[in-house]
């Protein structure tokens, strides 16, 4: 009888396991289609062959450059800003046990706000050192956080709530600004809602070490945010040190979010949105939920661009919007339509 | 004693994480508008009846009633001369000052004044006047950009304070509120001297331009990795356009809907391969210039601008390029004819 619920049970988690692959399967060859679909398609319409042959033999100039030089990098840059944003999320929504846990959350994002604005407005002139200020701005703001919910080790309660002070803090600052400086608030408007447009393999190759990284980081530490979830207690219980792996989780949160952010100005939502649509697909596993989310990540923000950049062309639209109107919905129905989640 | 400064701490964090709330509910509210709001050179809102009827009427000076035609060609009627005159513009307080019209006070600017306008009352910027301010100079006419308008209506209407949009976006809006002026504040022959410097130095520009092949133009805005492009209601694509350019910003689908400056695809610029880039930022040429200068010179795409190729890249200066200067409107008019067609 034993040997035989044994067995049943054994079963159960090869067919868990079987379904977990095929989604993940399923996951990568939609970023892959999707990949080729971004060089496919863009503002300027060029037929499939007349592609091929550019980058083949490099007959036509043009068509090199605006497929290897614009939308190649902008791929790239989505895949690595997706990925890095959504675990991003998925890091802290283990470490505060906390659904609406965000890298927004954590004062990564308004840091990087506050003082790339700051450039861009008031010294515009140094507007080249922008990713590296929003970097540094983003990880003071992240530090500061800490700091102030720091207390005999770290309450996730505590970050929360020093996150939202120093969100307001910083908000104001931002706020400020904008009204002292409101003649010249047109030039940063772009930044502020995020966009991957203008990116070259610049951009690319300054972000992709700190992307491997920083995901590098996350992969390891899966075992721990899986302790991590269940609860303070039970988490001590499995020799987990507490305020060492909150400090390292939410560092590497914030070390991703920051860099992306750097890059590409702000995008919201993914680092939201994502963990929970991947938790719904895997389960809360987060050897499986973790790299799913950055895979998820990844084709939310490419194909969010694809329809940015073709739907009203030439106009470009902002990446942050349209996900929230394509993500919005899909996770809407996957929030129906898998029985228990939330419950 | 402890206790005591304990509850000062936090009723100075409480206030001031009221203001910052404060501050960032009116800042959604304010969203488009501030987006509007940088530059005069904003969207015509100009009905085609206000093209019509842009002439005032002769018959202002014959009695002692004071008539200003508005942006929408309305009339704005009071029983006498305004004493108190208090333009919010930069570029209106400027003109009205070389009209001989004396000014209460003016909007503040950074930017440079005459001697006689050094001194008077300042009331800060155009979207956040300082009504204190003109109610104490007692006004009784204040003059601002028609953008501006909806936001102080209710304002001035309950302080009981005339006032009047006036459109200065492109180069013909100047001449024509010039007339305008000039007429309402009896001021016609003063009016007339500048409006014939300016067309006599237009005509020396349009009779050296004419018949030269037009140049394909892109006005840049913002920083090379996130740029807006200027279509022709703003004011450097007015010029542009006046002078026979063509905007590669010209024929976008939804044209009527869309604002002064549109994000616009990197791979379209180059496809249409403009023969000159205009860089237009808020700062002087040079920080311009070294807000592109890094991302031209490093990115291959741009490399590939003819543009960029035959060095036709040109910073322009915010004085008088980003708005419409009124008075120098014709400086900058020489200036883009001298880059179009050197």
């Amino acid at each position: 009888m034993t040997s035989q619920s044994a067995k049943d049970a054994q079963i159960e988690i090869r067919k868990r396991l079987a379904k977990r692959i095929g989604i993940f399967i399923a996951e990568i060859s939609l970023l892959v289609v999707l990949a080729v679909i971004s060089l496919r398609f863009g503002s300027v319409r060029f037929s499939t062959g007349e592609i091929i042959n550019a980058l083949i033999d490099g007959s036509d100039s043009t068509i090199r450059i605006i497929v290897m030089h614009i939308r190649m990098p902008r791929t790239a840059l989505a895949i690595l800003v997706g990925a890095s944003l959504a675990t991003s999320g998925a890091l802290l929504q283990a470490v505060l046990r906390n659904p609406l846990a965000s890298p927004g959350l954590i004062g990564v994002i308004s840091g990087a706000s506050l003082s790339a604005i700051t450039i861009m407005l008031v010294f515009p002139a140094l507007t080249a050192l922008v990713p590296f200020a929003a970097f540094i701005g983003g990880l003071v703001a992240t530090l500061l956080v800490f700091t102030l919910a720091w207390k005999k080790g770290m309450s996730t309660i505590r970050i929360i709530l020093a996150g939202v002070a120093v969100n307001a803090m910083l908000g104001g600052g931002t706020s400020l600004l904008s009204v002292l400086y409101s003649d010249r608030i047109q030039g940063i408007i772009m930044w502020l809602n995020g966009t991957l447009a203008g990116k070259s393999w610049d951009q690319v190759k300054l972000l992709w070490p700190y992307v491997a990284v920083g995901l590098l980081v996350a992969l390891l530490s899966v075992n721990v945010a899986n302790s991590l979830q269940l609860g303070d207690e039970a988490a001590k219980n499995l020799g987990v040190r507490l305020n060492l792996a909150r400090t390292v989780l939410c560092a590497t949160a914030a070390f991703l979010a920051g860099i992306s952010v750097a890059v590409v100005g702000i995008i919201g939502f993914i680092g939201l949105i994502v963990p929970h649509v991947s938790r719904l697909l895997v389960g809360s596993d987060y050897r499986f939920m973790l790299p799913s989310s950055a895979i998820l990540g990844a084709v939310l923000l490419v194909s969010a661009d694809i329809v940015a950049r073709t739907v009203f062309s030439p106009i470009e639209l902002p990446v942050g919007v349209i996900m929230a109107v394509i993500g919005g919905p899909f996770f809407l129905y996957l929030l129906r339509k898998v029985r228990g989640y939330g419950q | 004693m402890k206790r005591f400064f304990a509850l000062i701490l936090v009723i100075i964090l409480a206030s001031v994480a009221l203001i910052g709330c404060g501050v960032q509910e009116e800042e959604t509210k304010e969203a488009d508008l501030q987006e509007k709001e940088v530059s005069e050179t904003s969207e015509k809102n100009t009905s085609e009846k206000a093209d019509q009827a842009d002439e005032q009427t002769e018959d202002t000076s014959s009695n002692d009633k004071f008539v200003l035609i508005d942006f929408e060609g309305n009339e704005l009627v009071l029983e006498k001369m305004p004493e108190n005159i208090v333009p919010i513009s930069y570029s209106l307080a400027l003109i009205l000052n070389e009209l001989g019209v004396e000014l209460a006070a003016m909007t503040s600017s950074r930017r440079e004044l005459p001697d006689n306008l050094v001194d008077i009352t300042k009331v800060g910027n155009p979207m956040r006047p300082d009504i204190e301010q003109i109610v104490a100079v007692e006004a009784d006419l204040v003059i601002m950009s028609p953008r501006f308008l909806a936001m102080h209506t209710e304002t001035f209407k309950e302080h009981d304070i005339a006032f009047i949009g006036i459109d200065n976006s492109t180069y013909e809006d100047t001449k024509k509120l010039i007339r305008n002026f000039g007429k309402a504040f009896n001021a016609v022959e003063k009016a007339q001297e500048i409006i014939a410097k300016f067309e006599e130095r237009e005509k020396i520009v349009m009779d050296r331009i004419s018949g030269k092949e037009a140049p394909r133009v892109m006005i840049m805005h913002g920083s090379a990795g996130t740029f807006t492009l200027a279509r022709d209601i703003t004011f450097a694509g007015s010029l542009v356009k006046m002078l026979g350019g063509i905007n590669v910003t010209e024929g976008l689908p939804l044209e009527d809907s869309l604002g002064a400056y549109v994000p616009f695809s990197q791979e379209q610029v180059v496809k249409i391969n403009p023969d000159i880039i205009l860089r237009v930022a808020h700062g002087r040429a040079e920080d311009t210039k070294k807000m592109f200068e890094d991302e031209f010179n490093t990115n291959p795409v741009w490399q590939e601008i003819s543009a960029v190729q035959n060095g036709r890249v040109y910073d322009m200066d915010n004085a008088l390029f980003f708005a419409n200067p009124g008075l120098r409107a014709i400086e900058s008019l020489e200036l883009i004819a001298e880059i179009l067609y050197p």
